[in-house]
């Protein structure tokens, strides 16, 4: 199993991506974010929850008591409107960076 | 909401899922467990991450926010205190001093001045007093008072009393007692309860009722008796007279100075012109002061028209019966005292300010960032006042504790003869002031800090880089300073105005001299002696001590100088005598023997002083001797007054020559010209409480022994009172001026020192912060005078600045002491001037040290840093 280390920075982006598609609790969150990156991402818990609550501190989500898919009580985050376009103007952005770092790696230096 | 509740069970959620999901992957659960806390790390510290996420997000409200924000800012308040010991204890430190200064003044002045009358329900008590034809306030005599009480119909009750010292023999040596006679309504009117047995009954004030009774203080029944019950009808020699003890009354907090009470009775028949009573009154219910004034006017009315001889030209007057008790001078300068301490308590609110912008000056890059990471402006405001409510309540803790302590050390050098001083207390409305007292400086230190960092760009918009950083904050601590110093100028201006006021007090012309003179009394008790008897006992007394070693002059007087107790009558030149008694001179008397003006230093002018041989009881009028002041007053032509005759006012007149004319004494007031005074002979007034002066060549303190071995010697039953220099008469009369003038010096030099320490502070900032400024001009260079002008004219400016509004604002509040003060104007060009050069000197000699620092800088250590 590969596991890549977080860029910082990025943790942020991944969370609101994941609930983008609807609420999910935090173990969740984590566990979409390690599926979706093909078990490549590996979540910390010391590291996702403070930025899930960070996110919710900025208004970006919000979060509320639910029954999970086992009945037992968990804590729901879903996407605010504020979350969403946060969302979209990071993903936006981490595009173009990506597209800048990957020219900059397929050109060759002038020697 | 995402605040903190439910966080352990939000993580125990994940826990519980990842170590299900782990035992699906075929784990044991032990090791499942194992796994799933390797992955979550320190807990304890995800947490703390957590709320730390939380804490930094955009404020949202709701009150559990606030209490949790709260108790997180003063944890996190408590570590920056910590960090910064210095400042804060510093700032505590002011604080605590000016809570404790207002405390003792407030509680002192609030005994003192404010709440002066020792009883209960003090607002229905008045006192009634009668009203000279010259419209001075005056006692009561016996019969006028029995008139008042049976005719007034405005009070639930009157009382007179009468201070009394008392011999109290049969058990070894003649001892003084200090005691009150008192009417039997005494008690209820001011409310003193009876402990154990009765008070006086009416007919045991009544001439020719049971009048041998005697109630003793529960002072005195503990001291004497050792509170035994048993006391009641036990008898007592008192004056040569048996009285039976007939109760115990609680009267210690009313009247301390008091032992026992005795009946004073009042005597319808008595002499009418006499007045000796003070009488006090309670008001009926509902009853104003002015109705009862109008009730005792009538009734003097009434009284001058039916009693011409004794009563014309006399009115009465009703006043609440603390006017009575504090004269207002006394009253006005213990105002200004409380405005002073008030100034004080500025000043450390000030200084309290000034200390937390250096602070937050320290710590505007955690600031910074904080409002960068999301923390509001409310939220920071916040966590400034719970930093500065720390301080106030350690701060005013702290002042409360050290107004406990100072408060008997201030009774003990305070002025001793205010008897209501040594009663003062820290009571609930002090303590509630001093409480009021912390907020208010809380509030007030916490405001600037608070607009100092509200104003600021990069905490306004996060994100801004922060620009100007120091030069705000300089903006601030340089009004403070400049505040400190408008408030140091006023404090000093008037410590100053006062002390040379009480200088100017001390070094008047007394008119006598009162250094080498010991004072005392003797008490010869009506029943033991006579009118000739007591001449008698006092003429051999003078004579007995003027045969000691190093005594040079003995003379008695019914008042010795400086006594509570002032003698008043009326005079005329008899050659132009007026009808009426409002149109003779109130002068001021004292029946005098033996060498009675040698004694106490004052000089005779012309004539001659008396001599035993001026008066016979049945021969022709005696002489009379009078001041320069009743001399030039009676005799306004100029013409020589020895040879002519006054008219001493008295039913039939009594026509006096006089012999001579002496130095007129301020022997009653220091701070007022003496009123015209006449001195006739002892014998034709023998009084029963006569004070003797004796003058002597050495200390005056050590003659005491000699002075009670010869009174002993001459009669063993009669007691010496009150022996002490007459110096100490004199320094009491100033008392509350001095108590008020080194209150007032102390607060000036506190004051001082917190305004160097505020102009040393922002001299050595702006040193450190040019540094390199200073350094590149002296490796350019700039000569070391230039530097120090450079360093001294900023901070000066602002002492300036602030001497400037200090002096602006003392002409107009200086009016507050207009009447208070002895000689000294209190827009005194010398004491305002000499108060912004001492100022200005304080300022320069705090910012020479950060001035000369700056100078020994070390240019290539500068440049190279």
């Amino acid at each position: 199993m590969s596991e890549l280390d977080l860029v910082r920075g990025t943790l942020d982006v991944l969370i609101l991506k994941s609930l983008s598609g609807g609420s999910l609790h935090g173990y969740g969150v984590a566990r979409w974010i390690k599926d979706a990156s093909g078990d490549a991402l590996l979540v910390e818990e010391g590291a996702l929850y403070p930025a899930l609550h960070r996110l919710a501190a900025r208004g970006w989500v919000e979060a509320d008591w639910g029954l999970s898919e086992n009945n037992r009580r968990a804590k729901f985050y879903s996407l605010t409107p504020l979350g969403r376009t946060q969302l979209a103007s990071e993903a936006s952005s981490w595009d173009s960076y990506v597209a800048a770092v990957g020219r900059v790696l397929r050109t060759d230096p002038a020697s | 909401m995402t605040n903190g509740d439910g966080l352990d069970e939000e993580l125990d959620f994940h826990i519980a899922r990842l170590v299900d999901d782990l035992r699906a992957e075929g784990m044991e659960e032990e090791e499942a467990h194992l796994e799933a806390a390797r992955r979550f790390g320190d807990i304890a510290a995800v947490r703390r991450a957590c709320r730390r996420a939380e804490s930094t997000g955009q404020g949202r409200g709701g009150m559990g926010m606030l209490v949790d924000w709260i108790t997180r800012d003063a944890r996190f308040a408590l570590r920056q205190v910590a960090r910064r010991p210095l400042t804060a204890g510093l700032a505590v430190v002011t604080l605590a001093v000016g809570v404790a200064a207002t405390t003792v003044v407030h509680t002192v002045v609030d005994a003192v001045v404010l709440h002066p009358v020792p009883f209960d329900d003090p607002e229905g008590l008045t006192a009634v007093v009668q009203v000279t034809p010259q419209g001075r306030a005056f006692s009561v005599s016996a019969p006028n008072f029995v008139d008042f009480a049976e005719r007034q119909r405005s009070f639930s009750g009157m009382a007179a009393r009468r201070w009394a010292n008392h011999t109290l023999t049969g058990s070894g040596s003649a001892e003084t007692v200090q005691g009150m006679r008192a009417s039997h309504a005494l008690f209820a009117v001011a409310g003193v309860d009876v402990v154990l047995g009765r008070t006086f009954r009416p007919e045991e004030d009544t001439p020719g009722g049971s009048t041998d009774v005697l109630v003793l203080s529960d002072g005195a029944w503990e001291r004497r008796y050792g509170r035994d019950p048993g006391v009641l009808g036990a008898t007592v020699v008192l004056d040569g007279r048996v009285r039976t003890v007939i109760g115990v009354v609680a009267s210690d907090h009313a009247w301390p100075a008091a032992e026992l009470f005795t009946p004073l009775v009042a005597d319808r028949d008595g002499e009418r012109d006499n007045q000796l009573f003070e009488v006090m009154a309670r008001l009926g219910d509902g009853v104003t002061v002015e109705e009862a004034r109008s009730d005792i006017v009538a009734i003097a009315a009434d009284l001058a028209a039916m009693y011409p001889d004794s009563n014309d030209g006399w009115g009465a007057e009703v006043m609440r019966l603390e006017e009575r008790m504090v004269g207002p001078g006394t009253e006005r300068l213990g105002r200004f005292l409380l405005a002073a301490v008030g100034l004080l308590l500025l000043m450390a609110c000030v200084s309290v300010s000034n200390l937390q912008v250096v602070r937050l000056t320290g710590r505007l890059r955690e600031i910074t960032l904080r409002a960068a990471l999301g923390a509001g402006r409310i939220r920071l405001a916040v966590q400034l006042v719970v930093e500065s409510l720390m301080i106030a309540v350690v701060g005013g803790a702290a002042g409360v504790a050290a107004a406990y302590l100072t408060l008997p050390l201030v009774q003990r050098v305070g002025p001793a003869d205010l008897e209501r001083l040594s009663q003062a207390s820290v009571n609930g409305t002090v303590l509630a002031v001093a409480v009021a007292a912390a907020v208010f400086a809380a509030l007030v230190s916490g405001v600037a800090p608070a607009w100092f960092l509200l104003r600021r760009e990069e905490i306004q918009r996060p994100g801004r880089s922060a620009r100007g950083v120091s030069d705000e904050g300089r903006a601030v601590r340089g009004a403070l300073v400049a505040a400190q110093f408008a408030l140091a100028l006023l404090v000093v201006a008037a410590a100053g105005l006062v002390s040379r006021s009480l200088i100017e007090l001390q070094r008047v012309d007394l008119g006598f001299e009162p250094d080498g003179v010991l004072a005392f009394s003797v008490r010869l008790p009506d029943g033991a002696f006579g009118r000739e008897e007591r001449t008698d006992f006092i003429r051999r007394l003078l004579a007995e001590l003027e045969g000691q070693a190093d005594v040079l002059d003995a003379g008695a007087s019914q008042a010795v100088p400086f006594a509570s107790f002032r003698p008043s009558n009326f005079l005329a030149a008899s050659a132009r005598e007026p009808e009426r008694q409002q149109d003779f001179l109130p002068v001021s008397w004292r029946a005098i023997e033996g060498d009675y003006f040698a004694a106490a230093g004052i000089r005779v002018l012309s004539g001659r002083p008396l001599r035993p041989s001026d008066y016979d009881p049945g021969g022709p009028p005696f002489g009379v001797v009078l001041d320069r002041t009743a001399a030039s007053m009676l005799f306004p032509d100029g013409s020589d007054p020895i040879g002519q005759s006054v008219t001493w006012f008295m039913p039939g007149g009594m026509k006096l020559p006089v012999v001579g004319v002496v130095e007129a004494a301020r022997d009653e007031f220091v701070d007022g010209l003496p009123r015209p005074r006449v001195y006739v002979p002892f014998a034709f007034a023998p009084w029963e409480e006569p004070g003797i002066l004796v003058r002597t060549r050495g200390n005056a303190a050590a003659l005491t022994p000699v002075v009670r071995s010869v009174v002993a010697g001459l009669d063993e039953d009669v007691p010496v009172i009150d022996p002490a220099p007459l110096e100490r008469n004199f320094s009491r009369t100033v008392a509350w001026p001095r108590f008020t003038a080194l209150a007032l010096l102390s607060f000036g030099v506190l004051c001082l020192l917190l305004a160097a320490l505020g102009i040393y502070g922002v001299a050595a900032f702006g040193v450190e912060r040019r540094r390199g400024e200073i350094g590149v001009r002296m490796a350019l260079g700039a000569q070391p005078g230039e530097v120090v002008r450079l360093v001294l004219r900023e901070s000066l400016r602002l002492a300036l600045v602030g001497v400037g509004v200090g002096l602006a604002l003392a002409l107009p509040l200086g009016r507050m002491l207009e009447g208070l003060l002895y000689s000294v104007s209190p827009s005194d060009p010398v004491v305002l001037l000499g108060g912004a050069l001492l100022l200005l000197g304080v300022a320069l000699v705090s910012v020479w040290i950060p001035a000369v620092r700056a100078v020994r800088t070390d240019p290539t250590e500068t440049l190279s840093a």
